[in-house]
């Protein structure tokens, strides 16, 4: 018991990282259908950011972090603004294609990385203020890191429901969430909605890159080993649907801690597949679902 | 003999009440026309009998099953077929496939595995019925907006249902194309049990004998087209306030 | 029947019987051992690209996850061949393979002694994979979850599948994976006759499994297929149950995959997870992509072209050969859905549509999107 007890500052903070790389993904797939595969190497983009805010134009460990953030956020979201203009935007309907085409984006992204930063990991080092950790009882330690990602996590949940909420754009981006069609005869442009909706979901990723710095080494593959539970996370909440989102990426990253805690870690992972197809049984269309008299 | 039975129907959505205690039976061999404003429940109705949506209270008999709880295919496979109003056919399938395959459904697995070498007799008579044996050999998606709602019959029938529910059959059809439908369904009802939502006047005049309306989820009346058409809080409702503009 | 109707009705057969025999008699005078090799392995992954042609052209499912049961299928055989060396091996205590024997394992595992028998492992490496996908698709498209959903299921399996393999090294070798197999049921694999033998194997595979999937294409089902690639919920008002027509078309095409793994070992010498995971399963569907999803000849003909320019490119310049294949996808995604094998047709229907290339309706589009 103690020790599942010890697990929960980790699932949470496993939850807290998945939901950063989720949140980006909620927006694109939840809202086009566009199943976003360059998505992981966005991510790797946004840590890359932060790497080269630090290594290459030198600035100290002690802010280069806070300065990362927006950074990340500009950066990758531009990219992700391009893509949706250059290519994606023609594909819209057709999520099996766009899945394939981004992965293709993908692959070139992630080369032009190794190309540029060389294929080895790089190391972006914490600021000193999130080394160490709390120490809550004998078996439960949060390092501060871990802590910042959650904080960072609760920070954007809030900025989205703010902006989803309270903000002309961000209703008239539910709108197109919605029903599209509705959404454009009343006047919105849902070419611009769908132009911010990705630039905004994209920026997203370079955040969650710039987060995974704090845990770990970076390198041209980080993405590609958070994607795949990135879309796991949103299809278990529902599309389009935040709270969902929410809830799920906290629930996979508590049951991915358990589970390790007393199976293996490597069965872990097919233990949670095993649980997701079966929560499928329950809930075939995630958590939360908007009914849609559409025939498919 | 009483074939379709639906007693006290609800069906909510959220907190939106789409149909509220409907009662409703239909005897072997009737055509029924179900009209009614836009939002009246008239689709709802076909998809709870169907099994796309589900009924919140009441129960639905046919032919002595119950149909509340089973999935599409089985109702299907009980004798109920529907059309749906935006025709739904296989472009990528030839008209004569998409035919075949609707009459195909109580083969065995096995029996689908093998490759059909001729045309079946079922497929053929349906087709020259419908009119559409000429294009028999065309990918469906060549055919004229018409010709689609009438492949959609084609297949209706080729299932050889006990019960037909067609969804706006004649809707966006030219008065050539409504007429030629009008005259199929007077044929098909001398050997079927139809009902047909339709919102044109016209055509109801011309061809339906039993009316029923729905307005926001509840039978309104129910009659010949004459006495629906008099009833004064069907002209209230669905035919606008004033009886005069409703006959014209 | 006329004369040019029974030509026209047999130059299908006829041009498949010509490929068969050239591949089984001319190839391997044309090509040194070391290239016929290379051939037997790309004529493996066309296998498992019918599979994916059936399952994805055909069923709409796209298939994200095939190296999994490519490497069901592999693992099978693989573990056989690795207890048929260890039988002979005089420096393997109680017959052990020596990895075990490294991480401390005293005796074989359970799941692998029925592997013992030749005839088991080639049982285990077609069923294994088509009882995994059986299972996997029926429990999800019983509840209606597909598209994307289905496609990311399937990588998340292929995921969880490459870590399993790396964790549990003291079973499964590891991420160096298995190796080294001189015998297969007493016989030597390493003599040109062997060789061949195992060459032919695979043309003879490959052969029957096109026949098979072209004749389920054309029949019945296969029609049911496409019209549950295109309306799925239309379907079910045709009294149809989509569950077992998808699940069918599915599992088939991961028997399909299975077989080709089963080959691919003693070919390949060596299977290890890089081999079988998310992106070497999306390699397999960049194949298909690329020789034409709706097409079993077109899909077999892109996974041959594929893997011969993997070899040739990534070997001279690997990072060339990753920026092309990236480009690869973008250019047939948009240019040309479906592939090299409908050229013809994509350009037809681009001249005769002054619509741009890229947004020329494949049939998921026309027909997906009904209201």
């Amino acid at each position: 018991m103690d020790a599942l007890i010890g697990q929960l500052p980790v699932g949470l903070s496993i939850g807290a990282v998945l939901l950063l790389a989720a949140l980006g993904l909620n927006f694109t797939f939840g809202q086009m259908g566009v199943i976003n595969m360059a998505h992981g190497e966005l991510i790797m983009i946004g840590a890359y950011t932060a790497y080269v805010l630090h290594a290459w134009i030198g600035l100290n460990p002690a802010y280069s972090l806070l300065i990362a953030l927006p950074t990340a956020f500009a950066v990758t979201g531009t990219l992700g603004w391009l893509l949706e203009l250059g290519l994606i935007r023609h594909f819209y309907g057709r999520p099996l294609d766009t899945l394939l085409l981004t992965f293709g984006i993908g692959m070139i992204l992630q080369q032009a990385a190794r190309d540029t930063f060389g294929a080895p990991n790089v190391d972006v080092p914490a600021p000193a203020w999130l080394t160490g950790g709390l120490t809550l009882t004998d078996n439960i330690r949060i390092h501060y890191s871990r802590l910042f990602i959650l904080a960072l996590a609760i920070l954007c949940v809030v900025a989205i429901a703010y902006h989803l909420n309270r903000s002309r754009a961000g209703r008239q981006m539910r709108a197109v969430i919605h029903n599209r069609d509705l959404a454009a005869t009343t006047g919105i442009n849902t070419r611009k909605v769908d132009a911010t909706t990705f630039f905004i979901g994209s920026g997203l990723a370079g955040i969650a890159g710039v987060a995974l710095t704090l845990i770990g080494p970076t390198g041209p593959t980080l993405g590609t080993n958070y994607i795949v539970d990135a879309f796991l996370v949103v299809v278990i909440g529902g599309l389009g649907q935040l709270r969902g989102t929410i809830l799920a990426a906290l629930a996979l990253g508590l049951l991915n801690a358990t589970v390790e805690a007393w199976a293996d870690a490597s069965l872990a992972k097919l233990i949670v597949f095993a649980a997701i197809v079966a929560f499928l049984q329950a809930r075939p269309q995630g958590l939360l679902t908007v009914k849609t008299r559409a025939l498919t | 003999m009483t074939l379709l039975s639906i007693q006290g129907l609800t069906v909510t959505f959220g907190t939106f009440t789409a149909l509220n205690d409907i009662d409703l039976t239909l005897d072997e061999g009737d055509l029924r026309f179900l009209i009614g404003p836009n939002g009246a429940g008239k689709t709802t109705l076909i998809d709870t009998i169907t099994g796309r949506t589900r009924p919140t209270q009441g129960t639905i008999t046919f032919n002595g099953h119950t149909l509340n709880k089973r999935s599409e295919h089985h109702i299907v496979r009980t004798g109920i077929g529907r059309t749906f109003q935006t025709s739904v056919v296989f472009e990528e399938l030839t008209v004569a496939d998409n035919v075949d395959l609707a009459a195909s459904f109580r083969l065995r697995p096995w029996q689908l595995l093998t490759r059909p070498r001729t045309r079946t007799t079922t497929v053929t008579d349906i087709l020259d019925r419908i009119g559409l044996a000429p294009h028999a050999d065309q990918s469906a998606a060549t055919l004229s907006h018409g010709q689609r709602q009438w492949l959609e019959i084609a297949m209706l029938l080729a299932q050889r249902p006990r019960l037909l529910l067609l969804d706006e059959p004649v809707a966006g059809m030219s008065a050539e194309e409504r007429t030629r439908t009008g005259d199929l369904l007077t044929e098909i009802a001398t050997d079927h049990t139809i009902v047909v939502i339709e919102h044109d006047m016209d055509f109801l005049r011309r061809y339906a004998t039993d009316v029923t309306v729905l307005h926001e989820g509840r039978v309104l009346a129910h009659g010949d087209v004459a006495t629906v058409q008099n009833n004064p809080r069907v002209q209230e409702v669905y035919l606008g306030r004033n009886p005069q503009e409703a006959t014209t | 029947m006329t004369a040019p109707a029974l030509i026209t009705r047999l130059r299908g057969p006829l041009t498949f019987l010509g490929l068969l025999a050239a591949a089984l008699l001319v190839m391997p005078l044309l090509l040194e051992p070391f290239r016929l090799n290379q051939l037997a392995q790309y004529l493996c992954y066309a296998i498992v690209a019918l599979g994916i042609a059936l399952a994805w052209g055909r069923g709409g499912m796209l298939a994200l996850g095939h190296g999994v049961y490519f490497g069901l299928g592999a693992y099978a055989m693989a573990m056989h061949l690795t207890l048929a060396a260890a039988a002979t091996d005089p420096l393997s205590p109680g017959h052990l393979p020596q990895f075990m024997v490294w991480s401390g394992l005293t005796e074989l595992p359970w799941f692998w002694r029925p592997l013992t028998n030749p005839a088991t492992a080639i049982a285990a490496a077609l069923l294994v994979p088509t009882a995994v996908a059986a299972l996997l698709g029926w429990s999800v498209f019983r509840q209606r979850v597909r598209g994307a959903y289905f496609a990311i299921l399937n990588q998340a399996l292929a995921a969880a599948f490459v870590i399993l393999l790396i964790g549990q090294q003291h079973l499964t070798g590891g991420s160096n994976g298995l190796t080294d197999f001189p015998v297969f049921a007493g016989t030597s694999l390493y003599t040109p006759t062997a060789q061949y033998t195992l060459y032919a194997l695979t043309v003879l595979t490959l052969g029957a499994t096109y026949l098979l999937f072209r004749h389920i294409t054309l029949s019945r089902y296969g029609k049911l297929l496409i019209a549950i690639r295109d309306g799925e919920d239309r379907v079910r008002y045709l009294g149809y149950d989509p569950t077992w027509i998808k699940t069918l078309a599915y599992a088939l095409s991961a028997t399909a995959a299975g077989a080709a793994g089963a080959l691919f070992v003693p070919i390949m010498g060596i299977i290890s997870p890089s081999l079988i995971g998310v992106i070497p399963s999306i390699m397999m569907v960049l194949a298909v992509a690329i020789g034409g999803r709706y097409s079993l000849a077109g899909a077999a003909t892109g996974a041959v072209l594929m893997n011969a320019a993997q070899t040739t490119f990534a070997e001279t310049f690997a990072g060339g050969w990753t920026y092309l294949q990236g480009a690869l996808f973008v250019i047939v995604i948009a240019l040309a859905p479906r592939g090299l094998a409908g050229l013809t047709r994509t350009a037809a229907q681009a001249l005769s549509r002054p619509t741009p290339a890229n947004t020329t309706p494949t049939p998921e589009t026309t027909t997906g999107s009904h209201p």
